[in-house]
């Protein structure tokens, strides 16, 4: 009898009932846009049954403006299953970088964006899944390695930026918490061929005044610190289009258009390189490499010159002979 | 009943490691923790080695082990409500633990040892798992140096020794007291290391010492395939199997000094009461992860002093 008792008494106990909320009752989060102009706007996308619903809220900390969510909606907000998470560029990302690390509902995988676009949500699309979406492919960093850059003070953090277009081929640049700049579409590419151990970007190159287009199989990168900063480069490369006039049939042509591609992919490094230092943007990790190198800091990577050194190798053609 | 005794003692070493010992070392140690571990291990051995008890009728047993199992409780229900139960009531988390714990108390001793053999199978199968699905995400690089001084290696291994070793004393009993536990201590430092390196490759030595369950937040990442999420909610289970554990041994033993059903039933209730108060104010929870390592000096000296084995 007393077993019983016990097992029913545990029945009470054990469920874990106590304040428990429908699945119907929350109000699942696919993306959260945070603005700051004096306060706090946060509008909030919600998976409804077919559509998309947008509730906006505001409050002067980022927590208390979602809390007040609930005022706003029927269904509880509930950040679990997050996809991403646009701010303006007026937010402080300290902030939003504490918040979502501290709150033990939030998952970790989401991706952090930038924006200067105010107005980008629409009832019939999920945006936050489709920012999920082209920065898993694009390989962007999520919000779990961002914070482990930002909590590295050797290490500067880069953010996607979401355009008007809802395109993200550019990135901006932080310099520690200071937005420093925005690259353009060209170097954001050389940024992921640098942070990236694989890629299947694709770029276009003029040769000749006829363009020829190679995508990326395998990039291997050394970077050694010395007097200089040398960064060694090998691209193995597909051939996808050429512009009829640029020949690809015999071993000579091959090495002819390698050669033009490899002085491009140096150009670019080099310009890339020249952006970072001016910014003092350290998004590549090189005072990481410097400090393990020497154990303490006295000159940045910014005060460095750099040896740039590319090898590109055409190792795929397609199905065509000529 | 030298292996099951081998297990359950497993389970104890491995007890104190939950938001405390892991979190402790990594943020101490930095890169070095691995030779912490190691040199800890060595010292474990020493303690395990020289260190001969053999729990009588006292007191003083009676209140490391309420101690212990207080500690527990308050490290099991602060990672529940931390993790999983936020809004809940940190009392009524804890009464679960309790009437589990006095339905294990009023079956015979040997239940505790069959339980501990069922959920080793578990443990080792889930630790295996985590292990495995967080190897891809490991990163050489965040073994970057962080001038971490020799002092805080040797501070971090005799943490380790004391977190790993001081549990395994509370089940000293006259018949338990001869087997040894060497194989398994070494057993258990070794899941311990994998885990705490793998967990550092992972973090870096920011995020690791950002966190109060570091492991658990590294598994929170894990997406496997797009689809197999949530991870880290297997390391929790093992997490608390291993406190769950060695809240029954420290129950059995206040059940063995007491050997009263009465007075112990209000010895747990008198238990839940008090760590549901620590649980309520974060700075005695604090207080209570801050002073563990003297916790464990006074309390070996303590079991040494009163249950010392005579060599006869």
């Amino acid at each position: 009898m007393k077993k019983i008792i016990l097992i029913i008494i545990s029945l009470f106990f054990l469920t874990g009932c106590k304040d428990y909320t429908e699945l119907e009752n929350l109000g699942i989060a696919s993306s959260i846009f945070i603005e700051y102009d004096g306060e706090y706007k946060i509008t909030t996308e919600i998976y409804k049954d077919k559509e998309m619903e947008i509730v906006h809220s505001s409050g002067s900390t980022i927590s208390e403006a979602i809390s007040n969510f609930n005022y706003k909606s029927k269904n509880g907000v509930y950040l679990s299953h997050l996809n991403a998470v646009i701010i303006d560029k007026q937010v402080e990302i300290k902030d939003t970088v504490y918040y979502f690390l501290r709150n033990p509902d939030v998952n970790t995988n989401f991706y952090l964006v930038i924006t200067d676009n105010e107005d980008f949500y629409d009832k019939d699309e999920n945006i936050g899944l489709k920012i999920k979406n082209i920065c898993s492919r694009l390989k962007y960093k999520d919000f779990f390695q961002i914070t482990k850059d930002y909590l590295n003070e050797n290490i500067d953090i880069a953010l996607p930026f979401l355009d008007k277009k809802l395109s993200m081929d550019e990135i901006t640049i932080y310099k520690k918490d200071k937005l420093k700049d925005r690259l353009n579409s060209k170097n954001t590419l050389i940024y992921s061929l640098l942070t990236n151990k694989s890629s299947n970007e694709t770029l276009k190159f003029t040769i000749d005044n006829r363009y020829v287009v190679l995508s990326v199989n395998q990039i291997s990168k050394k970077i050694k610190i010395d007097k200089n900063i040398q960064i060694d480069i090998n691209l193995e490369m597909t051939l996808e289009e050429k512009e009829v006039g640029i020949n690809d049939n015999t071993i000579k042509d091959i090495t002819y258009i390698e050669k033009n591609v490899n002085q491009y992919m140096n150009d670019y490094i080099k310009d890339f390189i020249e952006i970072i230092k001016e910014n003092e943007s350290d998004i590549l990790g090189l005072d990481t490499l410097i400090y393990n190198k020497y154990k303490k800091i006295d000159t940045h990577f910014y005060e460095y010159d750099f040896d740039i050194s590319t090898k590109v190798n055409i190792n795929k053609k397609g199905q065509l002979l000529k | 009943m030298k292996k099951e005794y081998n297990i359950l003692q497993y389970f104890n070493m491995r007890s104190l490691f939950i938001g405390i010992g892991i979190s402790r070392i990594l943020a101490n140690a930095h890169e070095l923790h691995p030779i912490s571990v190691i040199l800890g291990t060595l010292i474990g051995l020493l303690i395990l080695k020289f260190i001969k008890i053999e729990l009588k009728n006292n007191i003083v047993n009676t209140i490391i082990s309420i101690i212990f199992l207080i500690y527990s409780f308050v490290i099991i229900v602060n990672l529940v409500s931390t993790m999983y139960l936020n809004h809940m009531m940190k009392f009524l988390l804890g009464i679960p633990i309790i009437l589990l714990l006095m339905y294990i108390l009023k079956c015979k001793e040997v239940l505790i040892y069959r339980i501990s053999n069922i959920m080793i199978v578990i443990v080792v199968f889930f630790f295996f798992f985590c292990l495995f699905s967080l190897l891809p995400n490991v990163e050489f690089s965040n073994l970057m140096y962080t001038n971490v001084s020799f002092k805080d290696v040797i501070i971090s291994a005799i943490e380790y020794a004391l977190i790993s070793t001081v549990p395994t004393f509370i089940i000293r009993y006259k018949q338990t007291s001869d087997i040894p536990i060497y194989k398994t201590y070494i057993a258990s430092s070794i899941t311990i290391l994998q885990m705490m390196f793998v967990t550092y490759l992972i973090l870096g030595p920011n995020l690791s010492e950002l966190f109060r369950y570091p492991e658990y937040m590294v598994l929170k990442s894990i997406n496997i395939s797009g689809s197999l999420t949530n991870l880290e909610n297997m390391l929790s289970l093992i997490w608390l199997i291993d406190a769950i554990m060695f809240i029954f041994c420290c129950g059995n033993t206040i059940k063995r000094q007491v050997n009263n059903k009465v007075v112990l039933n209000i010895i747990l209730v008198f238990i839940l009461i008090i760590a549901s108060i620590i649980s309520k104010y974060y700075q005695l929870i604090l207080s209570v992860y801050l002073y563990i390592i003297p916790i464990l000096i006074i309390s070996l000296i303590s079991l040494y002093l009163v249950n010392k084995k005579s060599s006869s």
